[in-house]
């Protein structure tokens, strides 16, 4: 699954209709859209709320580590690094309040500027500033979601808007981000056809045989647990397992303790043959 | 679905470097060599090093590059899991986290939680800390552990280094070990004898399947005849001895190789081991590497490190020992 987050609506729109999100309800204060693949959640502005809206969703979704995680939008840059426009993917972002620096992996290619972000807590109108670029979210993202998926499934893409010489006008916005959404969407597209493999070794109908199997042979919950290691490594090596398996399916429920461990060292002696 | 590595950067696109080395000489070196990679200035190597969720395996596919300050622990105690070769005094030495390699069974990604290189650029002060350590004693120091210091030659030049240190200091026997085929990155140096060059051989079908960027038998046996060659006392490492299907015939096949093409009177010696690591570490690799077919093997807990059965050890080392005597005298021969 791929998350997007913005700020404002106004942040979020083209992606909305380019990418065909339908919007979800039973997010509570936050509007929510989505499609088969993507979760688009906007935020509202500034650092807590950027950690707090991505935070809500991931409590409803269930998140993997392997799913990709964006925020989307606008950033103000210094004059002489960046043009009105340009797309930005952070690799650097420091919090202004705290002066921590974090660091998502940019492992993938992408046709973006590369810059470091300074993250601060209200907007500022002086270009005299240690960071060519600064927004009000990044490090509030980029610490929540860094807790639940992998570093470089996290990518902050920013526009640039302005030079941090003044208030924005609405539209203006509207116009800068409907005219880069096309570049981040292909991106984005990109992305999802390279989203990790999957790491799980057996599959539904084995789990659920070992379950059956562990159940009828009384097993604790170290020896179960010692079970699905077992067959995992002995599927990876074999590429099989459910035969092994089928021939204890059908045992006969263990009303004794000392039976099911005598099964189960059984099924462990083969398990462990090399 | 699979990765597409078309769509991942290069390795070293980016280097991440300590504000406290922007101006050391290495890491100016290192930025010229790499004249296209972004820089990304941190404040200690921990903050990109040591980051919660990274993942070891994505990170192997585009390595990025850390330049740090070594601060403290310039020097270890050798470890009990590594051949001392009957040396009192062993130390090892880490100026490299990790390696550009990505063998299967290799223990550092165990360790750390990056597959990011760290190189310490101040060796100088390693190389201090190594002198006042054998100033009243020999020592026997191993200087590429943690990663491939050959291999990372035309980058960091820690080989020379230590070379320039081993000239003047003869209380120091160094010891560095390589899977590469870059000897010539060091072949313009003159052998001395308390410099010992050493090469990690696995059988083709393990280096081409397990090996994950390794030169091949062929080329790596290149880099030890020209060694050898050149005068470079040898050590040959047939260490870990992996048990996989048919391993007689592949390791049968490759010691067969090793002494078409280099005369074992020229072999300093030859250490021998099976697969061992530490328990905690063995963890860490199962985590990051579920689906390895190496790793999958039922290994037995020994004293606190993860090892094959007593059974499988005696069958690999007993044939690899008993082969290995039909071309070298069989006290050249360590086993682990």
């Amino acid at each position: 699954m791929i998350y997007i987050t913005t700020a404002m609506y106004i942040e979020a729109a083209p992606f909305i209709k380019k990418l065909g999100l339908k919007k979800k309800e039973g997010y509570g204060k936050y509007q929510v859209f989505k499609n088969e693949e993507l979760i688009l959640v906007i935020t509202g502005t500034g650092i807590i709320n950027a950690a707090a809206g991505i935070s809500f969703v991931f409590g409803k979704e269930l998140i993997s580590k392997n799913d990709i995680i964006m925020n989307i939008g606008i950033c103000g840059a210094k004059k002489d690094k960046f043009h009105i426009g340009d797309c930005i993917m952070c690799s650097k972002i420091i919090d202004k309040c705290t002066s921590k620096t974090y660091y998502p992996d940019i492992l993938y290619k992408h046709p973006f500027k590369e810059s470091s972000i300074l993250t601060v807590y209200q907007s500022i109108y002086d270009e005299q500033i240690d960071s060519e670029c600064v927004d009000m979210e990044s490090s509030g993202f980029y610490t929540a979601v860094s807790a639940f998926v992998y570093q470089h499934n996290i990518h902050i893409i920013k526009i640039v808007s302005d030079y941090m010489n003044g208030k924005i006008e609405k539209d203006f916005i509207k116009n800068t981000i409907e005219e880069k959404s096309d570049i981040i969407i292909n991106w984005i597209k990109e992305r999802i056809e390279n989203v990790d493999e999957s790491i799980k070794i057996l599959n539904h109908e084995e789990i659920l045989t070992i379950k059956e199997i562990s159940k009828v042979l009384k097993l604790t919950e170290t020896m179960r647990h010692e079970f699905i290691k077992l067959c995992e490594n002995y599927k990876v090596r074999n590429n099989d397992i459910i035969s092994i398996l089928n021939s204890y399916k059908n045992v006969e429920i263990c009303t004794q303790k000392r039976e099911g461990k005598r099964l189960f060292n059984e099924i462990r002696q083969q398990l462990i043959k090399f | 679905m699979k990765l597409d590595s078309s769509l991942l950067n290069s390795d070293f696109s980016h280097i991440y470097i300590e504000k406290s080395v922007l101006k050391h000489y290495k890491t100016k070196k290192i930025i010229k060599y790499f004249n296209k990679s972004k820089i990304i200035e941190i404040d200690h190597y921990k903050d990109i090093f040591s980051r919660t969720n990274q993942s070891f395996k994505h990170q192997k596919n585009s390595k990025k590059l850390i330049l740090a300050q070594k601060k403290d622990n310039f020097v270890y105690n050798g470890s009990e899991m590594c051949d001392d070769f009957g040396n009192e005094n062993f130390y090892y030495t880490s100026d490299i986290m990790n390696c550009i390699y990505n063998c299967e069974y290799c223990y550092l990604q165990g360790m750390y939680t990056s597959a990011n290189i760290v190189v310490f650029v101040n060796i100088e002060d390693t190389i201090r800390k190594v002198r006042e350590i054998s100033k009243s004693k020999k020592i026997y120091l191993c200087i590429s552990y943690d990663s491939d210091i050959l291999a990372l030659e035309n980058i960091a030049r820690f080989t020379e280094d230590w070379y320039n240190e081993a000239v003047n200091n003869k209380n120091i026997t160094i010891e560095l070990r390589t899977k590469s085929a870059n000897f010539k990155s060091i072949s313009n140096i003159i052998p001395v004898d308390n410099f010992i060059l050493a090469w990690t051989l696995s059988p083709e079908f393990i280096t081409r399947n397990f090996e994950g960027g390794t030169p091949s038998l062929n080329n790596r046996l290149n880099s030890v005849k020209q060694a050898v060659e050149k005068g470079w006392k040898i050590r040959l490492c047939i260490d870990p001895i992996l048990y996989i299907k048919d391993f007689e015939k592949y390791y049968d096949e490759m010691i067969s190789t090793i002494f078409n093409k280099i005369d074992s009177n020229k072999i300093n010696d030859i250490s021998i081991g099976t697969f061992r690591v530490g328990k905690e570490l063995y963890k860490n690799m199962k985590y990051k590497n579920k689906k390895s077919y190496l790793l999958a093997y039922p290994f037995v807990d020994k004293e606190g490190y993860v090892c094959y059965t007593e059974k499988h050890r005696k069958q690999l080392i007993e044939f690899v020992n008993q082969t290995l005597k039909k071309y070298i005298d069989s006290k050249k021969i360590f086993i682990y």
